[in-house]
Protein backbone atom coordinates (compact mmCIF):
# COMPACT_ATOMS: atom_id res chain seq x y z
CA UNK A 1 0.00 0.00 0.00
CA UNK A 2 2.78 2.07 0.49
CA UNK A 3 4.42 2.13 -2.96
CA UNK A 4 5.63 5.36 -3.83
CA UNK A 5 5.21 4.95 -7.51
CA UNK A 6 1.46 3.91 -7.22
CA UNK A 7 -1.21 6.68 -8.71
CA UNK A 8 -2.72 8.85 -5.96
CA UNK A 9 -6.02 8.18 -5.48
CA UNK A 10 -8.56 9.70 -5.74
CA UNK A 11 -11.77 11.36 -3.69
CA UNK A 12 -13.92 8.48 -4.91
CA UNK A 13 -11.50 5.83 -4.05
CA UNK A 14 -10.90 7.66 -0.31
CA UNK A 15 -14.62 7.89 0.39
CA UNK A 16 -15.21 4.02 -0.79
CA UNK A 17 -12.35 2.72 0.98
CA UNK A 18 -13.77 5.06 4.30
CA UNK A 19 -17.64 3.44 3.68
CA UNK A 20 -16.26 0.28 3.31
CA UNK A 21 -14.24 0.09 6.56
CA UNK A 22 -17.24 1.95 8.92
CA UNK A 23 -19.23 -1.20 7.51
CA UNK A 24 -16.38 -3.58 8.38
CA UNK A 25 -16.20 -1.89 11.78
CA UNK A 26 -19.94 -1.99 12.62
CA UNK A 27 -19.88 -5.57 11.87
CA UNK A 28 -16.69 -6.41 14.25
CA UNK A 29 -18.46 -4.93 17.39
CA UNK A 30 -21.72 -6.04 16.33
CA UNK A 31 -20.43 -9.54 15.89
CA UNK A 32 -18.69 -9.19 19.56
CA UNK A 33 -22.40 -8.62 20.92
CA UNK A 34 -20.92 -4.50 21.72
CA UNK A 35 -24.21 -1.95 21.34
CA UNK A 36 -23.69 1.17 19.22
CA UNK A 37 -24.84 4.21 20.66
CA UNK A 38 -25.02 7.88 19.92
CA UNK A 39 -24.44 10.65 22.06
CA UNK A 40 -24.63 14.36 21.72
CA UNK A 41 -21.66 16.06 20.17
CA UNK A 42 -23.08 19.35 21.88
CA UNK A 43 -23.37 19.81 25.12
CA UNK A 44 -22.91 21.22 28.56
CA UNK A 45 -19.99 19.34 29.94
CA UNK A 46 -16.66 18.52 28.45
CA UNK A 47 -13.93 16.09 29.28
CA UNK A 48 -11.67 17.65 31.57
CA UNK A 49 -7.75 17.49 30.17
CA UNK A 50 -4.87 19.76 30.11
CA UNK A 51 -4.04 19.80 26.93
CA UNK A 52 -6.98 19.14 24.94
CA UNK A 53 -8.87 22.59 24.16
CA UNK A 54 -12.36 22.36 23.20
CA UNK A 55 -14.88 24.29 20.82
CA UNK A 56 -17.71 26.41 22.54
CA UNK A 57 -20.91 27.88 21.65
CA UNK A 58 -24.41 29.71 22.81
CA UNK A 59 -27.83 27.90 23.16
CA UNK A 60 -30.39 30.97 22.51
CA UNK A 61 -33.74 29.33 23.74
CA UNK A 62 -35.71 33.17 22.66
CA UNK A 63 -34.04 33.84 18.88
CA UNK A 64 -30.30 34.40 18.49
CA UNK A 65 -29.06 37.68 19.47
CA UNK A 66 -25.53 38.73 19.61
CA UNK A 67 -23.95 38.45 23.30
CA UNK A 68 -27.47 36.84 24.32
CA UNK A 69 -28.05 33.15 24.96
CA UNK A 70 -27.59 30.79 27.72
CA UNK A 71 -24.55 29.00 29.23
CA UNK A 72 -21.05 27.27 27.36
CA UNK A 73 -22.13 24.41 25.37
CA UNK A 74 -19.06 22.69 24.29
CA UNK A 75 -18.48 20.67 21.05
CA UNK A 76 -17.10 16.82 22.79
CA UNK A 77 -13.68 16.43 22.63
CA UNK A 78 -13.96 12.56 23.11
CA UNK A 79 -17.67 10.73 23.70
CA UNK A 80 -16.01 9.42 26.82
CA UNK A 81 -18.02 11.29 30.12
CA UNK A 82 -21.59 10.26 28.19
CA UNK A 83 -20.24 6.59 27.48
CA UNK A 84 -19.23 6.28 31.05
CA UNK A 85 -22.35 7.72 31.69
CA UNK A 86 -24.43 5.02 30.30
CA UNK A 87 -21.81 2.12 31.72
CA UNK A 88 -22.47 3.44 35.42
CA UNK A 89 -26.11 2.95 34.23
CA UNK A 90 -25.81 -0.32 33.84
CA UNK A 91 -25.81 -0.51 30.33
CA UNK A 92 -23.76 -3.01 28.58
CA UNK A 93 -20.31 -2.95 25.94
CA UNK A 94 -20.86 -0.25 24.26
CA UNK A 95 -19.42 1.92 20.84
CA UNK A 96 -19.59 4.83 19.03
CA UNK A 97 -17.98 6.11 15.52
CA UNK A 98 -18.13 9.34 16.20
CA UNK A 99 -17.24 13.05 15.13
CA UNK A 100 -14.83 14.80 18.11
CA UNK A 101 -13.55 18.10 17.73
CA UNK A 102 -10.71 19.63 18.99
CA UNK A 103 -9.36 23.14 18.72
CA UNK A 104 -6.01 24.73 17.74
CA UNK A 105 -5.42 20.54 16.03
CA UNK A 106 -4.48 21.01 12.46
CA UNK A 107 -1.50 19.67 10.74
CA UNK A 108 -0.60 16.45 8.86
CA UNK A 109 -1.43 14.29 11.28
CA UNK A 110 -4.35 16.45 13.07
CA UNK A 111 -8.10 17.80 11.52
CA UNK A 112 -9.68 20.06 14.46
CA UNK A 113 -13.02 17.98 13.81
CA UNK A 114 -11.99 14.18 13.03
CA UNK A 115 -13.72 10.64 14.10
CA UNK A 116 -12.89 8.50 16.72
CA UNK A 117 -14.18 4.92 17.55
CA UNK A 118 -14.44 4.48 21.34
CA UNK A 119 -15.82 1.44 22.89
CA UNK A 120 -16.11 -0.17 26.42
CA UNK A 121 -15.75 -3.91 27.78
CA UNK A 122 -17.12 -4.66 30.92
CA UNK A 123 -14.97 -6.68 33.07
CA UNK A 124 -12.19 -6.82 31.00
CA UNK A 125 -8.74 -5.80 31.84
CA UNK A 126 -6.23 -4.03 29.69
CA UNK A 127 -4.64 -6.87 28.13
CA UNK A 128 -7.25 -7.87 26.78
CA UNK A 129 -8.72 -4.69 25.40
CA UNK A 130 -5.14 -4.06 24.03
CA UNK A 131 -5.53 -7.36 21.93
CA UNK A 132 -8.66 -6.26 20.97
CA UNK A 133 -7.52 -3.19 19.49
CA UNK A 134 -4.92 -4.29 17.44
CA UNK A 135 -7.47 -6.73 16.02
CA UNK A 136 -9.54 -3.98 15.43
CA UNK A 137 -6.41 -2.16 13.65
CA UNK A 138 -5.78 -4.59 11.63
CA UNK A 139 -9.42 -5.12 10.44
CA UNK A 140 -8.85 -1.74 8.82
CA UNK A 141 -5.27 -1.01 8.25
CA UNK A 142 -4.48 -4.44 7.29
CA UNK A 143 -1.76 -7.05 9.32
CA UNK A 144 1.63 -6.04 10.66
CA UNK A 145 4.10 -7.52 13.50
CA UNK A 146 3.45 -6.27 16.71
CA UNK A 147 6.63 -4.45 19.10
CA UNK A 148 5.77 -4.47 22.41
CA UNK A 149 7.32 -2.19 25.08
CA UNK A 150 6.50 -0.79 28.45
CA UNK A 151 7.28 2.67 28.44
CA UNK A 152 10.32 3.12 30.24
CA UNK A 153 11.40 0.36 28.10
CA UNK A 154 10.41 2.06 24.99
CA UNK A 155 12.97 5.55 26.13
CA UNK A 156 15.64 3.34 27.20
CA UNK A 157 15.89 1.85 23.75
CA UNK A 158 15.15 4.37 22.22
CA UNK A 159 16.93 7.67 24.37
CA UNK A 160 19.10 5.58 26.38
CA UNK A 161 17.32 6.86 29.01
CA UNK A 162 14.88 5.85 32.12
CA UNK A 163 12.96 9.10 32.64
CA UNK A 164 11.19 8.01 36.22
CA UNK A 165 14.81 7.30 37.60
CA UNK A 166 16.40 10.93 36.09
CA UNK A 167 15.90 14.10 37.77
CA UNK A 168 14.10 16.38 35.88
CA UNK A 169 17.37 18.74 35.40
CA UNK A 170 19.19 16.18 33.39
CA UNK A 171 16.29 15.10 31.60
CA UNK A 172 16.05 19.14 30.58
CA UNK A 173 19.57 19.20 29.49
CA UNK A 174 18.60 16.61 26.96
CA UNK A 175 19.51 17.46 23.11
CA UNK A 176 15.62 17.45 22.09
CA UNK A 177 15.17 20.24 24.36
CA UNK A 178 18.00 22.28 24.48
CA UNK A 179 18.86 22.50 20.44
CA UNK A 180 15.34 23.71 20.38
CA UNK A 181 15.88 26.11 22.72
CA UNK A 182 13.62 25.04 25.33
CA UNK A 183 13.90 25.21 28.63
CA UNK A 184 11.87 25.02 32.49
CA UNK A 185 9.42 27.22 31.59
CA UNK A 186 8.10 25.36 28.64
CA UNK A 187 7.45 22.24 30.88
CA UNK A 188 5.07 23.64 33.68
CA UNK A 189 5.08 19.74 34.79
CA UNK A 190 7.62 16.85 34.83
CA UNK A 191 4.85 14.91 32.27
CA UNK A 192 5.12 17.73 30.06
CA UNK A 193 8.86 16.67 29.48
CA UNK A 194 7.87 13.00 29.05
CA UNK A 195 5.66 13.57 26.41
CA UNK A 196 8.10 16.10 24.65
CA UNK A 197 10.66 13.36 24.55
CA UNK A 198 8.28 10.81 23.54
CA UNK A 199 6.66 12.87 20.38
CA UNK A 200 10.49 13.82 19.42
CA UNK A 201 12.82 11.51 20.78
CA UNK A 202 10.66 8.47 20.63
CA UNK A 203 8.05 8.31 18.02
CA UNK A 204 10.48 9.55 15.50
CA UNK A 205 12.32 6.10 16.04
CA UNK A 206 9.58 3.82 16.07
CA UNK A 207 8.86 0.89 12.80
CA UNK A 208 6.21 2.68 10.37
CA UNK A 209 5.97 -1.19 9.26
CA UNK A 210 4.79 -2.57 12.66
CA UNK A 211 2.31 -1.71 15.16
CA UNK A 212 3.90 -0.72 18.04
CA UNK A 213 2.40 -1.49 21.43
CA UNK A 214 3.04 0.58 24.62
CA UNK A 215 1.92 0.46 27.74
CA UNK A 216 2.43 0.90 31.93
CA UNK A 217 2.78 4.68 31.59
CA UNK A 218 3.72 6.82 35.00
CA UNK A 219 0.99 7.44 36.95
CA UNK A 220 1.58 11.12 36.04
CA UNK A 221 0.42 9.95 32.53
CA UNK A 222 -2.69 8.26 33.73
CA UNK A 223 -5.39 10.65 32.30
CA UNK A 224 -8.15 8.50 33.50
CA UNK A 225 -6.90 5.03 33.84
CA UNK A 226 -6.39 3.68 37.12
CA UNK A 227 -2.95 3.09 38.51
CA UNK A 228 -1.32 -0.41 38.54
CA UNK A 229 -2.16 -2.44 41.24
CA UNK A 230 1.40 -4.02 42.44
CA UNK A 231 3.00 -0.75 40.89
CA UNK A 232 0.78 2.52 42.18
CA UNK A 233 3.95 4.53 40.13
CA UNK A 234 2.31 2.90 36.94
CA UNK A 235 -1.35 3.50 35.40
CA UNK A 236 -3.28 0.60 33.42
CA UNK A 237 -2.70 2.56 29.92
CA UNK A 238 -1.94 1.71 26.83
CA UNK A 239 -1.05 3.34 23.37
CA UNK A 240 -0.61 1.85 19.63
CA UNK A 241 1.53 3.52 17.25
CA UNK A 242 2.61 2.77 13.55
CA UNK A 243 5.75 4.74 13.31
CA UNK A 244 4.89 7.79 14.98
CA UNK A 245 1.62 7.80 14.19
CA UNK A 246 -0.43 7.19 16.91
CA UNK A 247 -3.45 5.39 16.43
CA UNK A 248 -5.23 4.54 19.85
CA UNK A 249 -5.52 5.16 23.49
CA UNK A 250 -6.74 2.69 26.36
CA UNK A 251 -7.54 2.67 29.65
CA UNK A 252 -8.19 0.35 32.41
CA UNK A 253 -10.80 2.70 33.19
CA UNK A 254 -10.47 4.19 37.15
CA UNK A 255 -13.52 3.79 38.85
CA UNK A 256 -13.04 5.76 42.28
CA UNK A 257 -14.93 8.69 41.89
CA UNK A 258 -12.73 10.77 44.37
CA UNK A 259 -10.14 10.14 42.57
CA UNK A 260 -12.10 11.03 39.34
CA UNK A 261 -12.85 14.27 40.88
CA UNK A 262 -9.23 15.41 41.83
CA UNK A 263 -7.77 14.50 39.25
CA UNK A 264 -10.51 16.75 37.09
CA UNK A 265 -9.48 19.76 39.71
CA UNK A 266 -5.82 18.83 38.91
CA UNK A 267 -6.82 19.22 35.41
CA UNK A 268 -8.55 22.65 35.97
CA UNK A 269 -5.78 24.35 38.12
CA UNK A 270 -2.84 23.20 35.17
CA UNK A 271 -5.51 24.89 32.84
CA UNK A 272 -5.48 27.86 35.39
CA UNK A 273 -1.96 28.34 35.36
CA UNK A 274 -1.51 27.87 31.28
CA UNK A 275 -4.70 30.74 31.09
CA UNK A 276 -6.85 28.35 29.06
CA UNK A 277 -10.65 28.49 30.10
CA UNK A 278 -11.62 26.12 32.75
CA UNK A 279 -14.94 24.32 32.65
CA UNK A 280 -16.65 23.33 35.48
CA UNK A 281 -16.02 19.81 36.14
CA UNK A 282 -18.59 17.38 34.71
CA UNK A 283 -21.14 17.08 37.90
CA UNK A 284 -23.66 14.55 35.39
CA UNK A 285 -20.60 12.39 35.38
CA UNK A 286 -19.34 12.80 38.32
CA UNK A 287 -22.55 12.69 40.39
CA UNK A 288 -22.97 8.87 38.78
CA UNK A 289 -19.49 8.47 38.85
CA UNK A 290 -20.20 8.18 42.76
CA UNK A 291 -23.42 6.50 42.54
CA UNK A 292 -24.13 4.03 41.07
CA UNK A 293 -20.37 4.21 40.05
CA UNK A 294 -18.86 2.92 37.02
CA UNK A 295 -18.44 -0.61 36.95
CA UNK A 296 -15.05 -2.49 36.12
CA UNK A 297 -13.97 -1.75 32.65
CA UNK A 298 -11.62 -1.05 30.29
CA UNK A 299 -11.79 1.51 27.03
CA UNK A 300 -10.16 2.31 23.79
CA UNK A 301 -10.22 5.47 21.49
CA UNK A 302 -8.99 5.09 18.10
CA UNK A 303 -8.26 7.47 15.23
CA UNK A 304 -10.39 6.35 13.01
CA UNK A 305 -8.80 9.22 9.79
CA UNK A 306 -5.13 7.82 11.16
CA UNK A 307 -6.22 4.08 10.54
CA UNK A 308 -7.90 5.44 6.77
CA UNK A 309 -4.27 7.20 6.46
CA UNK A 310 -2.51 3.68 7.30
CA UNK A 311 -4.60 1.77 5.12
CA UNK A 312 -4.31 4.02 1.96
CA UNK A 313 -0.84 5.02 2.71
CA UNK A 314 -1.28 8.36 2.99
CA UNK A 315 1.07 11.12 4.47
CA UNK A 316 -1.42 13.98 5.46
CA UNK A 317 -4.58 13.26 7.01
CA UNK A 318 -6.15 15.79 4.64
CA UNK A 319 -5.97 12.82 1.86
CA UNK A 320 -8.03 10.49 4.05
CA UNK A 321 -10.75 13.59 4.72
CA UNK A 322 -13.73 14.84 2.02
CA UNK A 323 -13.41 18.34 3.62
CA UNK A 324 -10.11 18.52 4.88
CA UNK A 325 -9.73 21.57 7.56
CA UNK A 326 -9.35 24.64 5.29
CA UNK A 327 -11.53 23.18 2.39
CA UNK A 328 -14.90 22.95 5.14
CA UNK B 1 9.56 44.27 13.80
CA UNK B 2 6.37 42.50 15.50
CA UNK B 3 5.96 39.06 16.52
CA UNK B 4 4.82 35.87 15.13
CA UNK B 5 2.93 32.94 16.82
CA UNK B 6 2.94 29.84 15.76
CA UNK B 7 -0.09 29.64 14.77
CA UNK B 8 0.68 32.33 12.06
CA UNK B 9 3.44 30.32 10.89
CA UNK B 10 3.81 29.54 7.64
CA UNK B 11 6.44 28.42 4.46
CA UNK B 12 8.28 31.41 3.25
CA UNK B 13 7.78 33.32 6.44
CA UNK B 14 10.94 35.41 7.44
CA UNK B 15 11.75 35.09 11.43
CA UNK B 16 14.86 35.74 13.67
CA UNK B 17 16.28 32.44 15.41
CA UNK B 18 19.35 32.62 17.35
CA UNK B 19 19.64 36.04 15.93
CA UNK B 20 20.38 35.50 12.78
CA UNK B 21 17.43 35.65 9.77
CA UNK B 22 15.30 32.40 8.62
CA UNK B 23 12.69 31.44 5.80
CA UNK B 24 10.71 28.75 7.09
CA UNK B 25 10.81 25.97 5.07
CA UNK B 26 8.35 23.70 6.38
CA UNK B 27 6.09 24.08 9.16
CA UNK B 28 4.78 20.96 10.99
CA UNK B 29 2.14 20.71 13.84
CA UNK B 30 3.18 18.16 16.57
CA UNK B 31 0.89 16.94 19.14
CA UNK B 32 0.24 13.85 21.60
CA UNK B 33 -3.26 12.87 22.06
CA UNK B 34 -2.79 13.86 25.67
CA UNK B 35 0.09 15.94 25.66
CA UNK B 36 0.99 19.77 24.90
CA UNK B 37 0.97 21.04 20.96
CA UNK B 38 4.56 22.27 19.31
CA UNK B 39 5.33 22.95 16.00
CA UNK B 40 8.20 21.24 14.25
CA UNK B 41 9.29 23.84 11.73
CA UNK B 42 12.48 23.55 9.16
CA UNK B 43 14.60 26.69 8.44
CA UNK B 44 16.80 27.88 6.21
CA UNK B 45 19.09 30.68 7.37
CA UNK B 46 19.32 33.23 4.76
CA UNK B 47 23.04 34.26 5.45
CA UNK B 48 24.59 31.16 5.10
CA UNK B 49 21.95 28.80 3.72
CA UNK B 50 22.01 26.02 6.27
CA UNK B 51 18.98 24.27 6.76
CA UNK B 52 18.30 23.12 10.24
CA UNK B 53 14.85 21.73 12.30
CA UNK B 54 13.52 23.83 15.36
CA UNK B 55 11.05 23.14 17.65
CA UNK B 56 8.59 25.33 18.67
CA UNK B 57 5.52 24.96 21.70
CA UNK B 58 2.81 25.72 19.93
CA UNK B 59 1.37 29.65 21.03
CA UNK B 60 5.28 30.75 21.23
CA UNK B 61 5.94 33.50 19.11
CA UNK B 62 9.10 34.40 17.24
CA UNK B 63 10.06 37.90 15.91
CA UNK B 64 10.18 38.55 12.40
CA UNK B 65 12.59 38.65 10.24
CA UNK B 66 12.96 42.73 8.68
CA UNK B 67 13.76 41.49 5.46
CA UNK B 68 13.06 43.48 2.19
CA UNK B 69 13.64 42.94 -1.60
CA UNK B 70 14.66 45.26 -4.54
CA UNK B 71 15.27 44.60 -7.38
CA UNK B 72 18.48 46.39 -8.19
CA UNK B 73 20.31 46.83 -11.71
CA UNK B 74 24.22 45.97 -11.54
CA UNK B 75 26.96 48.56 -12.80
CA UNK B 76 30.05 48.20 -12.39
CA UNK B 77 32.85 45.71 -9.77
CA UNK B 78 35.80 46.12 -8.58
CA UNK B 79 36.75 42.60 -8.12
CA UNK B 80 35.88 42.94 -4.23
CA UNK B 81 32.51 44.29 -4.36
CA UNK B 82 29.91 44.50 -6.74
CA UNK B 83 27.54 48.18 -6.95
CA UNK B 84 24.04 48.04 -7.87
CA UNK B 85 21.60 50.80 -8.54
CA UNK B 86 17.64 50.88 -7.34
CA UNK B 87 16.07 51.22 -10.28
CA UNK B 88 13.96 53.21 -8.62
CA UNK B 89 15.26 55.48 -6.58
CA UNK B 90 19.00 55.65 -8.17
CA UNK B 91 20.55 54.49 -4.79
CA UNK B 92 24.11 52.73 -5.42
CA UNK B 93 24.89 49.73 -2.49
CA UNK B 94 27.73 48.16 -2.60
CA UNK B 95 27.89 44.16 -2.14
CA UNK B 96 31.10 42.42 -0.77
CA UNK B 97 31.45 39.27 -2.87
CA UNK B 98 31.00 36.60 0.26
CA UNK B 99 27.52 38.03 0.05
CA UNK B 100 27.04 37.51 -4.06
CA UNK B 101 27.55 33.37 -3.35
CA UNK B 102 28.25 32.77 -6.34
CA UNK B 103 25.63 35.44 -8.31
CA UNK B 104 28.35 37.31 -9.92
CA UNK B 105 29.30 34.82 -12.40
CA UNK B 106 26.38 35.67 -14.59
CA UNK B 107 26.45 39.43 -14.30
CA UNK B 108 26.45 41.46 -17.29
CA UNK B 109 26.25 45.26 -16.99
CA UNK B 110 22.44 46.44 -16.24
CA UNK B 111 21.36 43.04 -15.57
CA UNK B 112 18.40 42.84 -12.75
CA UNK B 113 18.60 41.26 -9.72
CA UNK B 114 16.25 40.76 -6.81
CA UNK B 115 17.98 41.91 -3.84
CA UNK B 116 17.24 41.18 -0.19
CA UNK B 117 18.05 43.10 2.59
CA UNK B 118 18.22 42.31 6.38
CA UNK B 119 17.50 45.63 7.87
CA UNK B 120 20.70 47.36 5.68
CA UNK B 121 22.78 44.48 5.36
CA UNK B 122 22.38 42.98 1.76
CA UNK B 123 22.31 39.25 2.14
CA UNK B 124 21.56 37.54 -0.87
CA UNK B 125 21.47 38.48 -4.60
CA UNK B 126 18.76 36.26 -7.10
CA UNK B 127 20.15 36.86 -10.53
CA UNK B 128 17.01 36.29 -13.66
CA UNK B 129 16.16 32.72 -13.73
CA UNK B 130 17.46 32.33 -17.49
CA UNK B 131 20.43 34.39 -18.66
CA UNK B 132 21.23 35.08 -22.49
CA UNK B 133 24.93 34.80 -22.98
CA UNK B 134 27.82 34.20 -25.79
CA UNK B 135 30.40 31.57 -25.34
CA UNK B 136 34.12 33.04 -25.62
CA UNK B 137 35.75 30.10 -25.58
CA UNK B 138 35.00 26.27 -26.38
CA UNK B 139 36.49 23.61 -28.49
CA UNK B 140 35.34 24.21 -32.09
CA UNK B 141 32.50 22.57 -32.70
CA UNK B 142 31.54 19.20 -33.84
CA UNK B 143 29.47 19.43 -36.67
CA UNK B 144 26.23 17.73 -37.21
CA UNK B 145 26.54 16.61 -33.61
CA UNK B 146 22.88 17.79 -32.35
CA UNK B 147 22.54 15.44 -29.41
CA UNK B 148 22.46 17.20 -25.89
CA UNK B 149 23.70 14.17 -24.02
CA UNK B 150 27.42 14.81 -25.07
CA UNK B 151 28.76 17.65 -23.08
CA UNK B 152 31.94 20.02 -23.23
CA UNK B 153 32.93 23.07 -21.30
CA UNK B 154 32.27 26.53 -22.48
CA UNK B 155 33.39 29.45 -21.15
CA UNK B 156 30.79 32.19 -21.50
CA UNK B 157 31.17 35.83 -21.41
CA UNK B 158 30.69 36.65 -17.54
CA UNK B 159 33.65 34.41 -16.88
CA UNK B 160 31.06 31.23 -16.14
CA UNK B 161 32.11 28.07 -17.07
CA UNK B 162 29.30 25.55 -18.08
CA UNK B 163 28.70 22.65 -20.13
CA UNK B 164 27.45 22.88 -23.17
CA UNK B 165 26.34 20.24 -26.43
CA UNK B 166 29.40 19.50 -28.68
CA UNK B 167 27.52 21.54 -32.28
CA UNK B 168 27.99 24.48 -30.27
CA UNK B 169 30.89 27.48 -31.06
CA UNK B 170 32.46 30.58 -30.13
CA UNK B 171 30.53 33.66 -30.58
CA UNK B 172 27.04 31.60 -29.96
CA UNK B 173 24.84 32.80 -27.42
CA UNK B 174 23.70 30.06 -24.96
CA UNK B 175 20.35 30.13 -22.94
CA UNK B 176 21.64 29.29 -19.15
CA UNK B 177 19.33 28.45 -15.87
CA UNK B 178 21.28 30.32 -13.80
CA UNK B 179 19.76 28.55 -10.49
CA UNK B 180 21.44 25.04 -11.39
CA UNK B 181 23.71 26.96 -13.84
CA UNK B 182 23.15 24.40 -16.45
CA UNK B 183 22.70 24.88 -20.75
CA UNK B 184 19.46 25.14 -21.73
CA UNK B 185 18.80 25.62 -25.39
CA UNK B 186 20.84 27.63 -28.09
CA UNK B 187 19.33 31.61 -27.99
CA UNK B 188 19.15 34.44 -30.82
Amino acid sequence: MNDPLRKPLSLLEVARFRAASLVRARDFFTERGVLEVETPLLSGGVSLDVHLDFFSARFHPEGWREGAGSGDFYLQTSPEPHLKRLLCQGFPDLFQITKAFRNGEAGLRHNPEFTLVEWYRRDWELKAMADETLDFCRLIAGPRPVIQYHWEEAFRTMLGVDPLHTDRQTLLSRPEILENGLSSRDFPADADIFDFLMSHGVEPKLDPSVYTLIDQFPISQAAQSQAHPQHPGLALRFEIFSGGLEIGNGYQELIDASEYRRRFEDYRQARKALQKPCPKADESLLNLLEQPGLPACSGVAVGFDRLIMLALGLKSIRQALLFPWGEN
Amino acid sequence: MGMVSTNEFRKRLRIMVDGQPCMIVDNEFVKPGKGQAFNRVRIKNLINGRVIERTYKSGDTAEEADITNTTMQFLYTNGEAYTFMDTKSYEQVEIPKDAMDGAEKWLLENTECDISFWGDKPISVTPPIFMNLVITYTEPAVKGDTANSVTKKATVETGAEINVPLFLDQGMKVKIDTRTGEYVERAK
